[in-house]
């Protein structure tokens, strides 16, 4: 009782426990039928893969929790991978060019937190427009594949620090910001908005700065999220975050946070994410042939999503067959 | 009795899964009769005619003799995502490939893991799209310099002028780029000729066909289309609108559009046609190539090498009767194929060991053996495109196949 009191605490759901047993499960298969898996090589590939998709879900689901809708996401991410690859290698480097894109990321957080929070406009349809004009920005700066992208960021982000692989620390630090931040005014905020709108405005909570708050993280976490492609990939490429979009989703979704807000949390989209890139790895050394894995990710999103709205469901379901 | 339950669904959890893994285990652990390749085959999208067709040629070769008994082969689908790409790279270099043909989603992208590859001695070998790493090697048409030849040989025959619409590939791609460069080049050259509208048709036939309707609405007496893809769907459009008038076109090679342009009643109409552009033959090219450089048998001195473009112009259409590209046929007649079949997936010459239904069903043709290829050749160094460091030619945006007409001083 004490563990699960703890585990709410620190707004760690069902659906994010299951994930992470599922995770467990996965890896486990995937490391008895690949050999190296357990290696640092192994290790340091598998995060690199996951780092991307798990800073990218985790701003993401700053933006579901307040039941919003965010699909700037790739944009900003694109737009990051560009300007990296047109800034880092030159006399911006590496930090400077971080900066710029955390920047690049709330500014376009903001105009989406603005239009939905303050102007109350449709974030699906704010957020689809913002989406193509970044991509158009990304064609802007970069009409094709290209520029470089500095050794220091493409080899220092993807290799070891004391140690440890930096994508682990990278993940390790996005986790205990949102442990940070759950239990600020902000972190509270963000379920009271999410589970009933009207009843945090009565109760004297700041919707609106809310919403814009939640936008304006997210899109720094998008500006990181391409931070880290731009290190994976060493260069830029206006189009490569294209097919993203509904990974991030399914890792919000997988790892528990309700699509309708007020539910969920980061932690279970890091999982999410990790689950989604260790099953790629775990069908490829099971031998599974490639279009399994579309039918697995969605089954898995499937039963995932089921399990954790079990313990909703289940008291409804009794009821109505009493 | 609930905890009971939920301990009991654990216990059967983890032993499912360890049977499962165990299961996969054995399958794996199978001893391959002797195969002393391992070579994996990285598509990204599938599900479209051309990836179907250029797989299933690659997948016919390896099931042809010698190579069915040389290689073990595997396919395996990323999709469009340059992290999928990357990480079932990776988990190809992990289970200890010797060669890797792949259609890279980036040209850019993976390169830091094709230098993780090449540095566990792993061949890599892009195919269609090209990358930059140097280590790599890149198998495609890109030499043949499609924008340039294809946009003067419609500037040939409209006699230099008349008005032209663009459409355009996929926005961001090295090679919509390259192709839309030279093609201008080409035609700014000719004073007469007049590009009235532009637009992306994604190398998608639906988007492309709409993109012509509605210009055709807006510019009803325009002369020609230059098309890479969406050639299909683009002349669809002027069909359906215009079908007493048509245009001088260029592009792919679906054997519907091939019939088209060879067809005298729409020749008459004005109809000049040219099918050209990157063929999924090579696909099966590149994995002849990369086994031959397996094997010792070639040994390349540059790493970017030629796949021939295929170039068909309305005047050399020639029905097939059979189910092979020989003695310079080209096409097959309306019924044997849908429309939308892509011919240059069959390459008579180079690809001997493939027919038609082995395109179709990724199945060997009986009785076939691996011819030997003839010397390769290499392709033009696109800085960007398919290099890193490296010098282009310097006339890389001339056309190198067809004779330009005198352009008006």
């Amino acid at each position: 009782m004490r563990i699960a009191e703890r585990l709410r605490r620190l707004q760690i759901s069902a659906g994010a426990a299951v994930a992470v047993l599922l995770y467990v499960l996965m890896y486990l298969v995937y490391a008895a039928n690949e050999s190296g898996v357990l290696s640092q090589f192994g290790i340091t590939n598998l995060l690199n893969d996951t780092v991307v998709l798990a800073v990218a879900a985790a701003g993401l689901t700053l933006t579901v929790l307040t039941a919003e809708f965010d699909l700037s996401g790739i944009g900003v991410i694109a737009i990051a991978n560009v300007v990296v690859a047109t800034t880092s290698a030159g006399p911006a480097g590496w930090l400077v060019s971080l900066f710029g894109v955390l920047a690049i990321g709330a500014a376009v957080g903001l105009l989406n937190g603005w239009l939905v929070g303050v102007l109350r406009m449709q974030s699906l349809a704010v957020t689809i427009g913002t989406m193509i004009a970044c991509e158009g920005v990304a064609l802007l700066i970069l009409a094709a594949p290209g520029g470089q992208v500095a050794d220091s960021i493409a080899n220092g982000l993807t290799g070891d620090l004391l140690g440890l692989p930096v994508a682990a620390l990278i993940i390790l630090g996005v986790l205990l910001l949102w442990f940070l931040l759950a239990v600020t005014r902000l972190g509270i905020a963000l379920y009271a908005v999410g589970t009933d709108e009207t009843a945090a405005r009565l109760s004297g909570l700041a919707v609106r700065r809310t919403k814009l708050l939640a936008f304006v993280l997210a899109g720094m976490a998008y500006g990181l999220a391409g931070y880290m492609l731009s290190a994976q990939t060493g260069s830029g490429d206006p189009r490569a975050s294209d097919g993203f979009l509904l990974f991030m989703y399914a890792s919000v979704a997988i790892g528990g946070t309700s699509l309708m807000g007020g539910r969920g949390g980061v932690f279970g989209s890091v999982i999410g994410a990790g689950i989604l890139t260790v099953m790629q790895k775990m069908l490829f050394a099971l031998g599974a042939a490639s279009f399994y894995t579309d039918v697995f990710s969605g089954l898995i999103m499937l039963v995932a999503i089921l399990i954790g709205t079990l313990p909703r469901v289940m008291p409804r379901l009794r009821r109505s067959v009493a | 009795m609930k905890k009971r339950g939920f301990k009991r669904l654990l216990q059967r959890l983890i032993f499912g899964a360890a049977s499962l893994g165990a299961a996969a285990a054995m399958a794996l652990s199978v001893p391959a009769e002797a195969a002393p390749y391992k070579v994996f085959l990285d598509l990204s999208y599938s599900g479209n005619v051309w990836q179907t067709e250029a797989a299933n040629g690659i997948k016919a070769l390896a099931e042809t003799p010698p190579y069915d008994k040389e290689v073990t082969f595997k396919t395996v689908i990323s999709g469009t995502d340059v992290q999928h790409q990357i990480s079932d790279l990776q988990s190809m270099i992990a289970a200890g490939a010797n060669a890797i043909l792949f259609y890279p989603v980036s040209g850019t992208g993976l390169n830091r893991v094709i230098e993780q590859g090449c540095r566990r001695h792993v061949l890599m070998v892009a195919y269609d799209s090209s990358v930059t790493a140097p280590c790599a090697y890149n198998v495609n048409s890109l030499g043949g310099r499609y924008g340039a030849n294809s946009a003067q040989w419609m500037v040939n025959q409209m006699g230099g002028k008349g008005e032209l619409v663009i459409n355009h590939g996929v926005a961001g791609t090295a090679l919509t780029n390259l192709m839309d460069r030279q093609a201008l080049d080409v035609f700014h050259k000719y004073p007469g000729i007049r590009i009235v509208a532009q637009f992306y048709g994604n190398w998608n036939d639906a988007l492309s066909q709409e993109g012509i309707s509605r210009i055709l609405a807006a510019h009803p007496n325009i002369d020609a289309i230059w098309t890479v893809d969406g050639t299909w769907g683009s002349f669809q459009a002027v069909m359906q609108h215009r079908p007493s008038r048509l245009v001088v076109i260029a592009g792919q090679s679906n054997n519907g559009y091939r019939l088209a342009i060879g067809d005298p009643a729409l020749q008459e109409k004005g109809l000049k046609g040219l099918s050209a552009s990157f063929g999924p033959a090579d696909g099966p090219y590149a994995f002849k190539v990369m086994m031959e450089i397996l094997t010792g048998e070639l040994k390349p001195t540059e790493h970017n090498i030629a796949y021939p473009l295929p170039w068909v112009p309305y005047d050399k259409v020639k029905l097939c009767t059979g189910l092979s590209f020989v003695n310079g046929c080209n096409v097959f007649p309306p019924g044997k194929v849908p429309p939308l079949f892509i011919d240059t997936a069959l390459n008579g010459e180079l690809l001997p060991e493939l027919n038609l239904t082995a395109v179709e069903n990724g199945t060997p043709v009986p009785g076939a053996t691996i011819q030997k290829l003839p010397p390769v050749q290499y392709s033009d160094n696109l800085p960007g495109v398919n290099c890193e460091e490296c010098k282009a030619p310097s006339d890389w945006l001339q056309p190198n196949r067809v004779t330009p007409i005198p352009a008006p001083k």
